[in-house]
């Protein structure tokens, strides 16, 4: 029967519809950035390994450099170089502490501005601190779950006339790739690897 | 009985019309200016200039605090964003700082002005260093902020430089402002247009700057606390004028009363007012006449000198009897009060004589207030009472005719407080003066040390010893700065005493910029060194063309001159250091840390010729006494010329001798006594002595002179004791204030008039 069949078509259809707007609802909604950042706040201390590349117009070839991240929450990071660098930074709070050489120099954030606020757009997003994250950029998420990507344009004039934007990648949780292009068009792309758990 | 209306009236309307006169044309000065001598020493001018106008003087200090340290922070860049679209400030600071500005005057200039720059700075091997240092900056994880600079100042000239300007200002930061260290307050740093002392616009920026802050602050959480110089000015004016205001009310009722209970006659309280009023507006219209303006502590002291003026018409008062005219009265009087004006107005005379336009005011005012009240009372007075005049019985004569029985009693007092004196003043360790100016404020101790605080968070610097280079042209003054910077390199020892921020840290002499050209390579030496710099280094071949580009033309730039460098970011630097004295260019250079003054005025004196120490705190006491000195030595003249006409005019040694003497013993009995209770005499004690002699010479001769009449002792007793019982209760009543001046005038003359009662009393020949 035409009619029969045909309801019974509409129907799968509609059943059709219904399952993939069931999966959609319950995978897209908590797929957002308040999503991610709620997890990264969840999150505790995490490590890895990062390789950095600065590809600058006035070199020849790029300066790549490797070495660990440490993220403690609620806002302390240390950045190791591999040897035979030995250069640290911490960034604790605000203060910037760097040893490098046998010396060590404290530079208070307060006192910079620019980097005060390019320190929340690694640290907010480690710490999943939105509202800082938004004082200094506009996030722009998109992508998918697997495939994210994360924009940042400064609001700030005193970092905005330096950085054009920050791009962050990476799949589910886990930030796989930290890349700022700068106004002059040179770039700094870090890869980075996590270490256990 | 009517009193006559007819010179009342015509004298009052008179005394109206002055009034009016003064009210309207009179230019009253605030400044201390006009007490501090003209003429002396070029550095001493500078000083004082420095006090009066210096841009110091334009700061005032701002705290927020309460609240917690992020919204204070919140509050202090939104007042700081307020405040700087206001008309009334110069400047306004709080510590937050601007994205790094690139001053594209001093970037043009920067292998010129540059410290550092000389022939090696651009060898291979200083070259080669400062790339490796740029790559290094290159791989910090943060952006550089001086990477956009790389190519056309790889050796990091410009960097530098504002490296050493930002070191200089150490002030704790949190939150992006200033803060306190302990964390209770958020610091701010407003510069006011109008000068210091300018008080109606230090008063108005006071108002402003409070009133931004309330609308800020809503939930009016916080506090602001606001301290300086412009504060200090409004607040003494304000606790000034209270006071006196106050004072003078009590002061005015307190003559009232005793005048109503000395003879229970009612327009006697008017009658005596008419001379002193008389004095005041005339001897404040001539000042403005001869000086072209009046100053506010002249009329102060000027009037508390004329108080004398009021024992005029008291002596008249007392001495009124039934059987006689008033004008007889006045007549018979008039020979002993002539004398004693004529004779104070010769002291008054010798201040004319004084460096201190001030001084000479004061001179002038009391000079002829002196003589106006002398000769409104002998003519004008006596023409008020009603004909014929029936005057009131003065009262207490009983007391006083007891008194009079037994005069022995304050002739030993008298003695005893004189050897008690002495030998008190003689042996006390206690140094009888202070010019320490700063002992005068009417200011409460817990503002002041507010302030020393508030300053404390701001700079180490101690702005009372300060190191003076002077010049006929900025170069000049350059030059010499570079001179002294020089000096210091090749000697610790006065590196470590003298530690200095200079003007040409900043700015070099156009002298020291052109050898800095000559030391710049030409274009092929620097390309070849560049080569061999790069060897092994990532940068590519032509990264630095801009660099040899620029340090070719820097070559042949015009050195950059004072009045350029003053248009740029130095500015603000420069002109707390340098300014333009009246005939010459002048630096003023603050000390860190003063340990010992002595050694590093012994050290400038022996090793920089043409630099000054200045001890701010020392000379402006130097100056004070200084003024003090003077007036001792013009007042020591005037008093011997007193002696001198009082010989004249009573004929007789022995006479000037017996009305001079108790007069002596008051004053040394006054100093002694001011001494035993603790009072440490200064310039306002020493011009209250002065009026106390001048009132001691009045008693003195009074109660000297010949009987005209029976019964005529007790009347000049009447008299006198009326005039010192308000002339001492005035005084205790200023005693009471708050403000040192007024205190140590008030004590002075109080105690002075007492010891001036009982030494002239005691030692006259006066008897029943």
């Amino acid at each position: 029967m035409p009619l029969n069949r045909y309801g019974i078509g509409s129907l799968s259809l509609i059943l059709l519809l219904f399952s993939l707007s069931l999966t959609a609802a319950a995978d897209e909604p908590h797929w957002s950035l308040d999503y991610l950042m709620d997890q990264w706040q969840a999150s505790g201390e995490r490590q890895a390994r990062f390789t950095e590349t600065r590809q600058l117009a006035l070199l020849d070839q790029p300066i790549e450099q490797q070495g660990t991240l440490l993220f403690q929450p609620p806002d302390r990071l240390v950045r190791t170089l591999a040897p035979p660098s030995n250069a640290k930074y911490e960034i604790e709070g605000n203060r910037l502490t760097l040893w490098r050489n046998q010396q060590q120099q404290v530079v208070l954030l307060d006192n910079i501005p620019e980097l005060l606020a390019f320190s929340a757009s690694f640290r907010s997003v480690l710490s999943g601190d939105r509202e800082t994250l938004e004082r200094y950029f506009s996030p722009e998420l998109t992508g998918n779950r697997d495939a994210w990507s994360l924009n940042l344009i400064p609001k700030e004039a005193a970092l905005g006339s330096k950085i054009k934007r920050i791009e962050i990648t990476g799949t589910v949780l886990q930030i796989e790739r930290y890349l700022v292009i700068e106004s002059n068009g040179d770039q700094i792309i870090t890869q980075l690897m996590p270490i256990g758990e | 009985m009517t009193i006559r209306t007819d010179t009342l009236l015509a004298w009052l309307a008179a005394l109206a019309l002055c009034s009016w006169w003064v009210f309207s044309q009179v230019s009253l000065r605030t400044d201390m200016s006009l007490f501090l001598p003209e003429g002396t020493a070029a550095d001493q001018q500078i000083l004082l200039n420095e006090i009066n106008q210096g841009p110091a003087n334009r700061l005032l200090l701002l705290a927020i605090t309460q609240g917690d340290a992020a919204s204070r922070a919140a509050l202090s860049q939104q007042l700081t964003a307020r405040l700087r679209s206001s008309p009334l400030l110069s400047r306004v600071e709080n510590g937050a700082p601007g994205a790094l500005q690139i001053d594209p005057l001093l970037f043009k200039y920067r292998y010129l002005i540059s410290a550092g720059i000389d022939t090696s700075a651009f060898s291979s091997e200083r070259l080669n260093s400062a790339l490796k240092q740029r790559l290094e900056e290159l791989k910090a994880p943060f952006p550089s902020p001086f990477k956009d600079l790389l190519a056309t100042d790889p050796v990091g000239s410009y960097q530098t430089m504002l490296r050493s300007w930002l070191a200089e200002k150490s002030i704790h930061r949190e939150q992006g402002v200033w803060q306190s260290k302990q964390g209770e307050m958020a610091l701010l740093l407003v510069q006011t247009l109008a000068g210091g002392l300018e008080l109606d616009e230090q008063q108005a920026v006071l108002t402003y700057v409070q009133d931004e802050f309330e609308q800020l602050d809503q939930d009016a959480g916080h506090q602001l606390i606001i301290s300086g110089p412009g504060v200090f000015g409004v607040q003494s004016r304000a606790v000034i004028h209270y006071e006196t205001q106050t004072l003078s009310m009590v002061a005015s009722a307190l003559i009232a009363l005793l005048l109503f209970s000395a003879y229970r006659f009612l327009p006697y309280l008017l009658f005596a007012a008419l001379p002193l009023l008389s004095a005041m507006l005339v001897g404040a219209i001539v000042c403005q006449l001869a000086f072209g303006e009046l100053h506010g502590i002249t009329l102060a002291f000027g009037i508390t000198l004329l108080g004398v003026t009021l024992d005029y018409p008291i002596h008249l008062f007392s001495h009124l009897r039934h059987s006689e005219p008033v004008n007889s009265t006045m007549l018979s009087i008039w020979r002993t009060l002539r004398l004693g004006v004529i004779t104070t107005c010769i002291a008054y005379l010798v201040l004319l004589t004084t460096d201190f336009i001030g001084l000479r005011q004061l001179g002038l005012f009391t000079l002829t207030g002196l003589l106006t009240a002398a000769l409104t009372s002998r003519l004008l007075l006596p023409r008020v009472f009603p004909e014929p005049f029936s005057p009131p019985q003065p009262r207490g004569m009983t007391l006083l005719s007891v008194m009079l029985q037994r005069k022995r009693w304050p002739s030993l007092v008298m003695l005893a407080l004189a050897a008690i004196s002495l030998t008190s003043l003689l042996l006390s360790s206690k140094p009888l003066w202070q010019d320490d100016i700063s002992t005068f404020s009417p200011l409460p101790k817990a503002l002041l040390e507010q302030d020393r605080q508030l300053r404390q968070h701001f700079s180490a610097t101690d702005p009372s010893h300060l190191l003076l280079i002077q010049g006929e042209d900025p170069q000049q003054l350059l030059q010499r700065s570079e001179a002294l910077r020089r000096h210091l390199q090749q000697d610790p020892a006065g590196a470590s005493l003298l530690d200095i921020a200079l003007p040409s840290d900043y700015l070099p002499s156009q002298q020291q910029q052109r050898a800095r050209q000559a030391s710049l390579p030409d274009r092929q030496q620097l390309s070849d060194n560049l080569q061999q710099a790069m060897q092994g280094l990532p940068f590519r071949q032509a990264a630095f063309e801009p660099f040899i580009a620029e340090i070719e033309q820097s070559r042949d730039l015009p050195p950059l001159s004072y009045a350029q460098a003053m248009s740029s970011e130095l500015k603000t630097r420069l002109e707390t250091m340098i300014r333009e004295g009246e005939s010459s260019w002048f630096a003023l250079i603050p000390l860190q840390t003063v340990a010992d003054p002595e050694q590093i005025e012994r050290y400038v004196e022996e090793n920089l010729t043409e630099v000054r120490y200045l001890n701010l705190k020392q000379q402006v006491s130097g100056l004070v006494g200084e003024f003090r000195q003077q007036t001792l030595e013009r007042v020591a003249l005037g008093a011997g010329l007193m002696s001198i006409l009082l010989w004249i005019g009573l004929g007789s040694l022995k006479r000037t001798l017996t009305t001079l003497i108790p007069i002596g013993l008051a004053i040394l009995s006054s100093v002694g006594v001011l001494h035993l209770i603790g009072e440490t005499l200064n310039l306002f004690h020493m011009i209250s002595l002065i009026l106390v002699l001048g009132i001691g010479l009045d008693y003195s001769l009074f109660f000297g002179r010949r009987e005209q009449h029976q019964g005529d002792a007790l009347l000049t007793l009447h008299a006198l004791s009326v005039c010192a019982l308000s002339t001492a209760g005035v005084f205790a009543i200023l005693a009471s204030s708050s403000i040192p001046v007024l205190h140590a005038i008030g004590l002075t003359v109080a105690i002075g008039v007492v010891m001036s009662y009982l030494a002239t009393y005691a030692l006259s020949r006066i008897n029943s």
